[in-house]
């Protein structure tokens, strides 16, 4: 379960915050859907929970296990998928992307081994797995990223707009990972702006709205209220 | 192990990249030798100097005759304006004198000291006439007349082009092959997006830095080692390019191995400030465009050595980073080394290194660097 409690964060160069009391918490086996308009705070928060950017104010902690205390541990349980264009090297294959990470997340060459094969096949890698990320297209990209985040076999597990690029098919196969990540009993936070995705994964809605959560409920008793209109929390 | 797989990774990332192979591997190999080909093979040659043209005022048979049999293939000219003559080119040297009688009162030399051919004649009539007059020799016409040096005419001009050109060309390109690596591997993580996946690795920041220091430290010794295999291969079958010697049969092993060493120091001084600034960019182009004023130092500092004499050391120099390798650079071309000089150099480019190495990893953890947009 990961907790996180009243979480600030400023910038030096803006004047609001871009984050203001953030707390939720998410247990093993859910799925919740960040949402929130561009420059929200969503990529700010799931910077911090990568631990690459360190709250002004706050905590969060997974498994009891506050991140300062020890941010190692939070490290090895934590897998991102960042959002962007690539974030892959361009002159490395799929393959040696996602062995790079693997390896520099202590997964040793029996572990890869067991792992990389239903990754391939679930995301339909085989194709392209030995080719140059520099030829690929950007749903190719996506799809070497999240097999890349998936690789450690992480507990709580990242993703931001997982389905970016992707075309039907693939994005059904990351609807069908992130319900089956859920059933493995994984923590899992996604941001996404694409609603059939979000009702199709999340068990909660979180809607983020200039650095504070405007909305944190169910996805039965928000589709109740609001049906599948995901704009009402952004606009007030 | 995980610096190793950093290592590894970077390698394999910069050896697939075209303009890498043909920045630090291809141009220092192939392109430079054959620069020096080019603007070497119309100039050198043995018996060049003097014989593009001497002129001697009146024209003097004594002064002549004695040229003559020192070298006999020089053209005298005869010019109404002489020092004109000089300064396009059409001669080398001017000999002015003034007589009594068959008696020399005074000679002067007029030559154009930013030519080396008029300066190689000057030196050689010179040496000459000084010789000649010294000895009483000029009315002579028994004793046979001949100046001595104390290298070989190849010797002397292969060391001079050598101490001009080596520690430059060696300091330019450890600068920008070593740098535009260090470059590409810290502000191109930025520019490809890649700079958050890498840090929510378990992964010290000190390793990720030293990690890639050492890989474009690799590019850059791989720049270096091309360079002089090279220039050893180049000069090999054509000597001039290098004044007249290979470049092995000049230096040996043990000078080459030397240069070797000393400029592995400043690759790695070069790699760590490389990775600093490249940190601290936002993007390549950025990161390119601060490194020039490094290399623009570099070469510099390296060529404004040319007048220092390289076996009487300026200490100061020792404790100046990019000038004390150059000094020993231009050393070792003599075949001198200097224990003391060399050990207060290697410290100081390891405490530089040490700065900059410590400034990337504070660089790395600094948010509104690594995220500034």
């Amino acid at each position: 379960m990961i907790t996180l409690s009243e979480i600030y964060k400023s910038f030096p160069q803006k004047k609001e915050m871009a984050l203001s009391g953030i707390s939720f918490s998410i247990s093993k086996g859910e799925a919740v859907a960040l949402v929130g308009e561009n420059g929200a705070g969503k990529t700010t928060l799931i910077r911090i929970l990568s631990l690459i950017l360190k709250p002004d104010r706050g905590f969060f902690s997974f498994d009891n296990i506050k991140f300062n205390d020890n941010p190692d541990y939070i490290k090895n349980k934590t897998g991102t998928l960042f959002s962007g264009e690539s974030s892959l090297y361009d002159r490395l294959t799929a393959e040696e992307n996602i062995k790079y990470y693997a390896q520099l997340n202590g997964v040793g060459k029996n572990d890869y081994r067991k792992r990389i094969e239903p990754l391939i096949d679930d995301l339909s890698l085989s194709a392209f797995i030995n080719d140059r990320v520099s030829t690929f297209s950007r749903g190719m990209k996506q799809k070497t990223a999240i097999a890349r985040t998936l690789i450690t076999d992480p507990d709580f597990i990242i993703l931001d707009e997982p389905s970016t690029g992707l075309d039907i098919i693939a994005g059904n196969s990351v609807k069908r990972i992130i319900n089956r990540l859920k059933l493995d009993g994984k923590t899992i936070l996604f941001s996404s702006h694409n609603t059939d995705e979000i009702f199709a994964c999340a068990d909660r809605i979180t809607v983020i709205h200039k650095g504070k959560i405007n909305c944190d409920k169910t996805v039965e008793a928000y589709r109740a209220g609001h049906g599948q209109d995901l704009t009402v929390y952004i606009k007030e | 192990m995980k610096l190793l797989i950093i290592i590894k990774k970077e390698l394999t990332d910069q050896i697939r990249d075209k303009r890498t192979i043909i920045a630090a591997i291809l141009m220092p190999a192939v392109i430079v030798p054959m620069l020096l080909f080019l603007t070497t093979h119309n100039t050198s040659g043995e018996g060049t100097y003097p014989a593009s043209g001497v002129i001697i005022s009146n024209d003097d048979n004594g002064i002549k005759n004695l040229i003559i049999k020192s070298y006999g293939d020089t053209e005298f000219i005869i010019s109404n304006s002489p020092q004109e003559a000089i300064i396009k080119g059409e001669a080398d040297i001017l000999i002015d004198y003034t007589k009594s009688g068959e008696n020399y009162n005074s000679l002067t030399i007029y030559y154009d000291s930013a030519r080396s051919g008029s300066m190689m004649a000057y030196l050689k009539i010179y040496n000459l006439l000084k010789t000649s007059f010294n000895r009483s020799e000029i009315t002579s016409e028994t004793v046979k007349i001949s100046s001595l040096t104390i290298r070989s005419e190849k010797e002397g001009k292969t060391l001079l082009t050598l101490s001009l050109l080596l520690p430059v060309l060696l300091m330019v390109f450890a600068a920008s092959s070593s740098m535009s690596g260090a470059v590409d591997m810290s502000a191109g993580e930025k520019e490809r997006a890649t700079i958050e996946t890498l840090l929510s690795c378990n992964i010290s920041h000190s390793t990720i830095i030293l990690g890639k220091v050492l890989a474009s430290s690799f590019i850059g010794f791989a720049s270096i080692v091309s360079l002089l295999a090279g220039l050893v291969v180049s000069s090999h079958f054509y000597p001039d390019i290098t004044g007249g010697l290979s470049l092995l049969k000049f230096c040996g092993y043990k000078n080459l191995s030397l240069i070797l060493f000393t400029i592995s120091i400043a690759i790695f001084m070069f790699s760590s400030a490389g990775m600093a600034i490249g940190l601290y960019a936002k993007s390549i182009k950025e990161g390119t465009i601060l490194t020039l004023p490094v290399i623009i130092l570099s070469s510099a500092l390296s060529s404004g050595l040319i007048a220092a004499d390289p076996f009487n050391a300026n200490q100061i120099y020792s404790m100046v980073p990019i000038l004390n390798i150059s000094y020993l650079l231009r050393s070792a071309v003599y075949n001198n080394f200097e224990p003391v000089f060399f050990m207060i150099s290697l410290f100081t480019s390891i405490f530089f290194t040490f700065i900059f190495l410590i400034a990337g990893t504070l660089l790395l953890k600094k948010e509104s660097v690594i995220f500034r947009s």
